[in-house]
């Protein structure tokens, strides 16, 4: 990668006897907007931290620019960091908190003056400056620490879930403007959350965590759609996960069903799981129906309805459907080959990442 | 709701105040009496006033009170600013408690013990009684005061601000002095004006370690009494009570002065806004 920024090599990080991170092991880019996902304590915070300079790992490299910056403090970082509760300083008003680290660095005062306006104007700020921190908002708050944090011009601006104290609708317009605000600073920026809607929406680039290690990293639509493993399927969107066997390459096995697929490269007859997401799912009458369930429960949602049903195995699907049916009534329900997606247990993302590019490949030559 | 004015809260209150506050009253007013006791009184006068100006001795006792309660006071603060901070600063469970107990444990041991073992410690040393043990023991009980009163604000403080300003680029240094204290100044002041009164009243202490020549004013109005109390004493009372009166007061109407003075810039901000 031409513009790699930063840089960590088998970061392990060891509180106790807990290992809070395992052999962590990525690149980022300049100019990029990553996304840690994880549940809480899945270690995402202590990667920040290390980022940050507020944690020492216990082994590995982290780099900066090709530089190693282990041992480098915190306040010679070019990075900066926007709180989860924004951490703004209570005795300053507005103006001074923003102006905080540039007055640090003894600039002109001419030049802070002219810094933090623009800063103030970046969030949406204008004419606040004289605010008290009592005085102004939730969201103005978020908005005060994203803005002492960029008036800086950091070269990565790390995000730990800075949007969880705020209300549903707040939070998804900040989520527009962060995003906004990155491409228009051109910086790579660090969002950490456990929300992954959030995730999606905002990133370039998402690292999906789980106890300590990276289980999967790519595009917001590649994880999406291609889950690595049970975990990442169930956390990132719902999803039904049942039990299948490949027959074949692009031929697996579904409750005694055999369906058509557009995964390959597998050993024959290897046991896999199958997710499905329940948007993929079309209601459909029992003669046209792929399989056929009978429906549990009906939740009306405004876009969709949530329809629990069960299949005669027991195994439990989730349908979200435009199209209401009836409590205790059998359904087909229809998808598409394109919508299994077949999962192999305990592959590495390394062997996920080459079996996906060898079949792509073929396809291509087909084509 | 129409607010009454008779009622058994109010009354309670009321009596409350006054069982409090009548013996001083009680005091100010006969220091004016024109005769020599407390039992009667026999007419208007300043006399006891002049009397108390006349009599250098106690004035200068007054001053050299005042003065250890200030300068014990601010050492007293500054040390113990620094001790909260390191108590604060301590990672390990046991030796943060072990010593915050060993803090409180000056606070409730009885004075009397504090000063004899005060006077046991000077003499062992071979320091000379007098000014410098007075304030070298003033500023030691009053160092537990200050730590207990910063301590909570320090605790209160969240902690990612000390993050934050670090991440700002601030060495600790400027942490400490950007960020921490104006956050934890409330309390250092009130610790400040705890350990003035402290020392200000202290008589047990004191009276251990005072030596020939110096004397503060709880020990030598102590000294007076034993002779039968002079009313000088009661007029010393009075003008010290008119005193703090005069402090609280101006407290109050600097706060009262600085609340509007930022509603009103908050006013005028408002102002700004809707234009």
């Amino acid at each position: 990668m031409a513009n790699t920024i930063i840089k960590f090599s088998g970061v392990n990080k060891r509180y106790g006897d807990t290992m809070a991170l395992k052999q962590i092991d990525f690149e980022l880019e300049q100019g990029k907007f990553y996304t840690l996902l994880g549940p809480s304590g899945c270690g995402k915070t202590t990667i920040l931290r290390i980022l940050a300079g507020f944690t020492d790992a216990s082994a590995g490299t982290i780099e900066f620019e090709g530089k190693k910056i282990n041992d480098l403090p915190a306040n010679k970082r070019k990075i900066n960091t926007v709180f989860q509760d924004y951490a703004l300083f209570p005795h300053l008003n507005v103006y001074d908190n923003v102006a905080f680290g540039l007055v640090l660095k003894k600039t002109a005062k001419k030049v802070i003056h002219e810094k933090v306006i623009e800063a103030l104007r970046l969030v949406q700020l204008s004419g606040y400056e004289e605010r008290e921190i009592s005085e102004i908002s939730g969201g103005q708050q978020q908005r005060v620490a994203i803005a002492r944090a960029i008036v800086n011009e950091p070269e990565v601006l790390l995000l730990d879930e800075p949007l969880s104290a705020l209300d549903a609708k707040l939070r998804t317009a900040m989520q527009v403007e962060l995003r906004q605000l990155q491409q228009r600073l051109g910086i790579t920026f660090v969002f950490v959350t456990h929300d992954q809607g959030e995730a999606l929406a905002m990133s370039d680039e998402i690292f999906v965590m789980n106890a300590g290690e990276i289980l999967q990293q790519g595009a917001p639509v590649d994880i999406y759609d291609e889950p690595i493993n049970h975990f990442v399927a169930d956390f990132i969107g719902e999803s039904n996960i049942v039990k299948g066997r490949m027959l074949a390459d692009y031929q697996v096995e579904i409750l005694g069903h055999q369906f058509e697929c557009a995964d390959a490269g597998m050993r024959v007859n290897e046991p896999v799981e199958v997710v499905i997401r329940p948007e993929d799912l079309v209601l459909t009458t029992v003669d046209k129906a792929k399989l056929t369930v009978t429906v549990d429960t009906q939740v009306f949602r405004g876009d969709i309805y949530e329809i629990m049903s069960h299949d005669d195995a027991g195994n439990e699907w989730l349908i979200h459907s435009v199209r209401k049916t009836a409590v205790g009534q059998q359904v087909g329900i229809y998808f598409e080959p394109e919508d299994i997606h077949v999962m192999r247990f305990g592959e590495s993302e390394e062997d996920f990442d080459a079996r996906l590019e060898s079949y792509e490949d073929d396809a291509d030559e087909k084509v | 709701m129409k607010r009454k004015w008779f009622d058994w809260r109010n009354i309670y209150l009321w009596l409350v105040f006054l069982v409090l506050y009548a013996p001083i009253f009680y005091l100010i007013f006969y220091s004016f009496n024109a005769g020599t006791t407390m039992t009667r009184f026999s007419g208007f006068s300043w006399q006891h006033y002049a009397e108390l100006f006349a009599d250098t001795r106690m004035i200068e006792i007054v001053l050299d009170t005042l003065l250890i309660a200030l300068l014990s006071s601010l050492i007293a603060t500054i040390i113990g600013m620094l001790g909260a901070l390191a108590i604060y600063g301590i990672k390990k469970v046991w030796l943060k408690n072990s010593i915050l107990s060993l803090n409180n444990i000056l606070m409730v041991s009885p004075d009397v013990i504090i000063g004899a073992s005060f006077l046991i410690f000077f003499t062992f040393l071979g320091l000379r009684l007098g000014f410098s043990s007075v304030l070298l023991s003033h500023i030691a009980f009053s160092i537990p005061i200050v730590v207990l009163m910063v301590l909570p604000r320090l605790n209160e403080m969240n902690h990612s601000l000390i993050d934050a300003a670090t991440d700002l680029g601030a060495t600790n240094v400027q942490v400490l002095t950007r960020v921490i204290f104006p956050f934890i100044t409330p309390g250092i002041l009130t610790g400040f004006f705890m350990a003035f009164t402290y020392s200000l009243d202290d008589f047990a202490v004191t009276f251990f370690v005072t030596g020939n020549g110096f004397e503060t004013l709880s020990v030598e109005i102590y000294a007076r009494a034993r002779q039968g109390i002079s009313l000088e004493v009661n007029a010393l009372s009075a003008l010290m009570f008119l005193f703090s009166l005069l402090l609280i007061g101006g407290y109050y109407f600097i706060e009262q002065y600085n609340n509007s003075k930022k509603a009103r810039r908050r006013n005028r901000m408002g102002a700004k806004l809707i234009k």
